[in-house]
Formats: C-alpha cells, sequence, structure tokens
C-alpha cells in the first residue's frame, strides 16, 4: 500500500509541540496555557486515530473506512477549546459575555450538525463554517487587544501570538477549500485530493507555529 | 461538466490567495506596527532614564554646591571666630589668677584641636580643593582624620603606577567613600579599616573593608524605606553616574567589604610615586 509520507510531515511538529507543552503543566503556566497545551494534545491523539482509522484501526471496531466521524467530533471540541482559551486571554467584558453565549449556540449548531443534519460520516459544512468565521474573528479580536495594549510586550516572543498567528492563518485560508470539500466529497472526489496540498501546507504550518509558540515563555506586559 | 469544475478551481484557487494575502497583510501589519510601537516605548524608557540621570546630576551639583558653601563658611568665618577666641584667650592668660591659668591653657587646646578640625572638615567639604588635591589624598585625608581618633587601625595600600581620572568623577568617587566610611562610623563598630586602590589600565579597584559588626544587605535595601534611608541607594547611583560597578559583601558579625570598579577608566595622567 502506497502511504503518500508529504500528507503526513505535519506530524513532525505537532508531535514536538505536544513534548514541549508539557512544561506548561510542570511550570505551571496560567489557564490559557494549559488549555492550549491540552488542545495540542488532543490534537495529535485526533491526528493519530484518524489516520491509522482507514488503514487497521475501523477493523478492530468493525466500523466503515471513513474517518470524517473523528474529524467532525474534533472541530466541535476544538472550536470549544479554543472558545475558552479566548475567553480567558481577551480583556473586554462585552467580548467576553458574546464570547460565552456565542460559543454555547455554536455549540449546539455543532451536535445537531454531527448527529442530525449531516450526520456523523459526512463532513460537517456547517460546524465547520461557524467555527471557522468564529475562530478567525475571535482572532482578530486578540490581534485588535495587542495593539491597543499600553504595556510592552515583544509579541513574537509570546506563546498565543504564535498560536493564534497559526490558527488564524490555517482557519482564514483554509476556509474556501474547505467549504467546497462537503461538495467535492459527493461529487468530485478527484479535484478535492487535488486541492489537498492547501490543507496539508497550512496544517504544516499550523503545527510549526505551535512548535515556536512553545520556545517562548508567558510574557507580562510591562508598563512603560 | 469540465466547465463547471475549471470555475471551481478557479474560484477555489482565486478566493484562497485573496484570503492568503489578506491574512498576510493583517498580520504584517500587526508585526510591524507592534515593532513601531515597541521601539517608540523603549525611546520613551530611554529619554525618561536620561531625564532621571539629568536630574540626580544636577541634584548632585546643587548638593555639591551646598558643601562647598559650608566649607567656604567653615574657613571663612567659624574659623576666624575659633581664631578670635585664642586671641582673646591669650590676651587673658597673663591677667588670669593663677588656679585658673591651667584652665585657660586648655581651652586654648581644644580651640586648637577644633581649628584643625574644622579645617579638615573644610577640606573635604571644599570641592576645589578636593579637585585641586586629587582624589587619593584626599581619601588618605579622610582615613588619616579616622586614624587619629585612635579608634580605628588604619591600613592603607596602593598597587600598580598612580592616576587621576576626571574630576567630577574623582569627586562623585570620593563623595561615595565619604558615604561608605560615614557608615562605618555610624553602624560597623569597627576597630580596623582597610582601603586597597588598585590602578590599571583595564580597570581601578577600590576595596573598603571594616571588620564590624556587618549587615545584611537585602534587609537593609528592603528596610531602607521604612527608615528613609537612602545611603544604599545613593552610593549605587553616584557609582551609576560614573559607570562604576559597586559591590557590597556583608553578614552579620563577619565586617563590610565594598569594592568600586570603574572599568576602563578615562585616565588624565599619572602620577609619579
Amino acid at each position: 500500500m502506497h502511504i503518500p509520507l508529504h500528507e503526513y510531515l505535519y506530524f513532525i511538529p505537532l508531535t514536538l509541540s505536544a513534548i514541549f507543552c508539557l512544561k506548561t503543566f510542570r511550570q505551571k503556566w496560567p489557564k490559557p496555557y494549559s488549555l492550549y497545551a491540552l488542545m495540542i494534545i488532543i490534537t495529535l491523539f485526533t491526528e493519530l486515530i484518524a489516520t491509522a482509522w482507514p488503514y487497521e484501526l475501523h477493523k478492530q471496531f468493525g466500523a466503515s473506512q471513513n474517518n470524517f466521524w473523528i474529524y467532525n467530533l474534533f472541530i466541535i471540541i476544538r472550536f470549544g477549546l479554543l472558545s475558552i482559551i479566548f475567553y480567558e486571554i481577551l480583556t473586554r467584558p462585552i467580548i467576553k459575555k458574546t464570547i460565552a453565549s456565542a460559543a454555547i449556540g455554536i455549540l449546539i449548531i455543532g451536535v445537531l450538525d454531527y448527529t442530525l443534519i449531516h450526520g456523523p460520516l459526512q463532513y460537517n459544512t456547517y460546524s465547520m463554517i461557524i467555527t471557522h468565521v468564529c475562530i478567525i474573528l475571535l482572532s482578530l479580536l486578540y490581534f485588535q487587544q495587542l495593539l491597543q495594549e499600553k504595556g510592552i510586550i515583544v509579541i513574537h516572543k509570546e506563546p498565543m501570538v504564535w498560536m493564534t498567528l497559526g490558527i488564524f492563518m490555517y482557519h482564514a485560508v483554509t476556509l474556501p477549500f474547505l467549504i467546497m470539500l462537503g461538495i467535492f466529497n459527493i461529487n468530485n472526489i478527484q479535484l478535492a485530493i487535488f486541492f489537498f496540498p492547501i490543507n496539508e501546507f497550512l496544517n504544516f504550518f499550523l503545527c510549526s507555529c505551535y512548535l515556536i509558540s512553545f520556545l517562548w515563555k508567558p510574557q507580562h506586559s510591562q508598563p512603560h | 461538466m469540465e466547465t463547471s469544475t475549471l470555475a471551481t478551481s478557479l474560484t477555489i484557487i482565486i478566493s484562497t490567495l485573496l484570503v492568503l494575502s489578506l491574512s498576510a497583510s493583517v498580520v504584517y501589519f500587526l508585526f510591524t506596527y507592534q515593532k513601531k510601537k515597541f521601539r517608540h516605548q523603549q525611546e520613551i524608557i530611554e529619554m525618561r532614564e536620561a531625564f532621571n540621570q539629568v536630574l540626580l546630576q544636577s541634584r548632585l551639583a546643587i548638593q555639591e554646591q551646598t558643601l562647598d558653601h559650608i566649607s567656604k563658611e567653615l574657613h571663612a568665618n567659624f574659623s576666624h571666630l575659633v581664631s578670635l577666641i585664642n586671641i582673646n584667650l591669650q590676651e587673658i592668660l597673663p591677667q588670669a589668677p593663677s588656679d585658673q591659668r591651667e584652665n585657660i591653657l586648655e581651652t586654648k587646646s581644644l580651640a586648637k584641636q577644633l581649628m584643625s578640625e574644622l579645617k579638615a572638615l573644610s577640606a573635604s567639604l571644599n570641592t576645589d580643593h578636593i579637585i585641586h588635591i586629587g582624589f587619593v589624598k584626599a581619601l588618605e585625608n579622610e582615613l588619616n582624620r579616622l586614624a587619629k581618633t585612635r579608634k580605628y587601625e588604619v591600613i592603607t595600600t596602593k598597587h600598580g603606577e598612580e592616576y587621576r581620572i576626571l574630576p567630577e568623577h574623582e569627586i562623585i568617587l570620593f563623595r561615595l567613600c565619604q558615604e561608605v566610611l560615614n557608615n562605618v562610623v555610624k553602624y560597623a563598630h569597627a576597630s580596623a579599616v582597610t582601603a586597597s586602590l588598585n590602578f590599571s589600565k583595564e580597570q581601578f579597584v577600590l576595596i573598603i573593608t571594616d571588620n564590624g559588626t556587618g549587615f545584611n544587605l537585602a534587609n537593609a535595601l528592603d528596610q531602607s524605606g521604612e527608615k528613609q534611608s537612602t545611603g544604599l541607594l545613593n552610593m549605587n547611583k553616584r557609582a551609576s553616574l560614573i559607570n562604576a560597578e559597586l559591590l557590597i559583601t556583608s553578614n552579620d558579625g563577619a565586617g563590610t567589604v565594598v569594592m568600586i570598579t570603574i572599568p576602563h577608566p578615562q585616565i588624565l595622567q599619572t602620577i609619579p610615586r
């Protein structure tokens, strides 16, 4: 069986990030950073299971080869975690309130999409679009907060900046392709395969940003 | 069907490129803006530090002027008054009854002592005088004053070819040493004071050691706010003004070592021994 190795290159930075992120627990970094580390560990396990599923793992459970049910579930879990992280790091009360109420609504839509609308075995396009747009907005709000920060932060040394940069680029740039992915899976699988490198490349970029983020330590804004 | 596939592909490619360039622009803007902001804030910090430095220098200049004024007052008025007292006593002495003569002679001797103390004090406060005789001589005078009290055994050692540095640096260094010696007299309960001066082109090192009770440096710095004592802070500030490193090593009951190092001092002239 031919295994396209370039599809799994992102495992290198992702695995390294999962190893380095353990320092957030050991060094007792603040809560948002621990949640971020947890998200990376969950991402690694999801990717491992989702990769192994079509090859061997599905046989153990006597289920179909389709691993969309794993990614669809992951979309909801990751959005939940990112909502909590951004809730913690964004400081404006009105934004916090909006995140809290919007996240609950979106999670309900996600669960409905997963169970009733598309089902677990079809790509959950609605959940994906909503969560992607929300994550892009949250990233932009974080960037805005950084710009308005009165203290001094060396942004290229702040882990959260790298995390937000990675997820912003990934969610924004893959959005056009991922919107069409559900349709391609039904109508034109060749086109899905043709455009898949967009996702691969950005996934690699995202995981590299995760890795870079853990080279630094959380910064506390210095009064100027 | 083929046209539809091409149109879809083009749509994905164009929209992806568009979003990519927009996202990259956002990130680029964020980083450049933040970089500019950071540079601007650094400039503000540097300006503030420069301002504080100027403020400190002016404060020290005012302090120096005041000391100078006091020195001149001591020399001109007080010394003059003590001289008059001495002359008066001299005149009274022949007419005084024999049983009071001894007291008058004693008073005369005390007046003389007072005169010499006033002169020494005046000299140590006088900026022009310190610049004239140089830091090393001024420090030796201070140490001699300590030795004269007979409470301290004073040892001075010099290594290397002696030189003079910038006069304003010498004044600051001398005031710093006065602060150190003042602390020895006030708090150390010491019986011996050692001053070691090391002259080299690379650095000037002055080490003042006492065998007194010592103190806990961290506690002293913590309590300086409560006790409104600015001695240690002033010493650090003075040292920073002349780019000197000040290292104080002390422990309860183990004496104190104060080391002042001036790396690459601006040597004005060497003084032959």
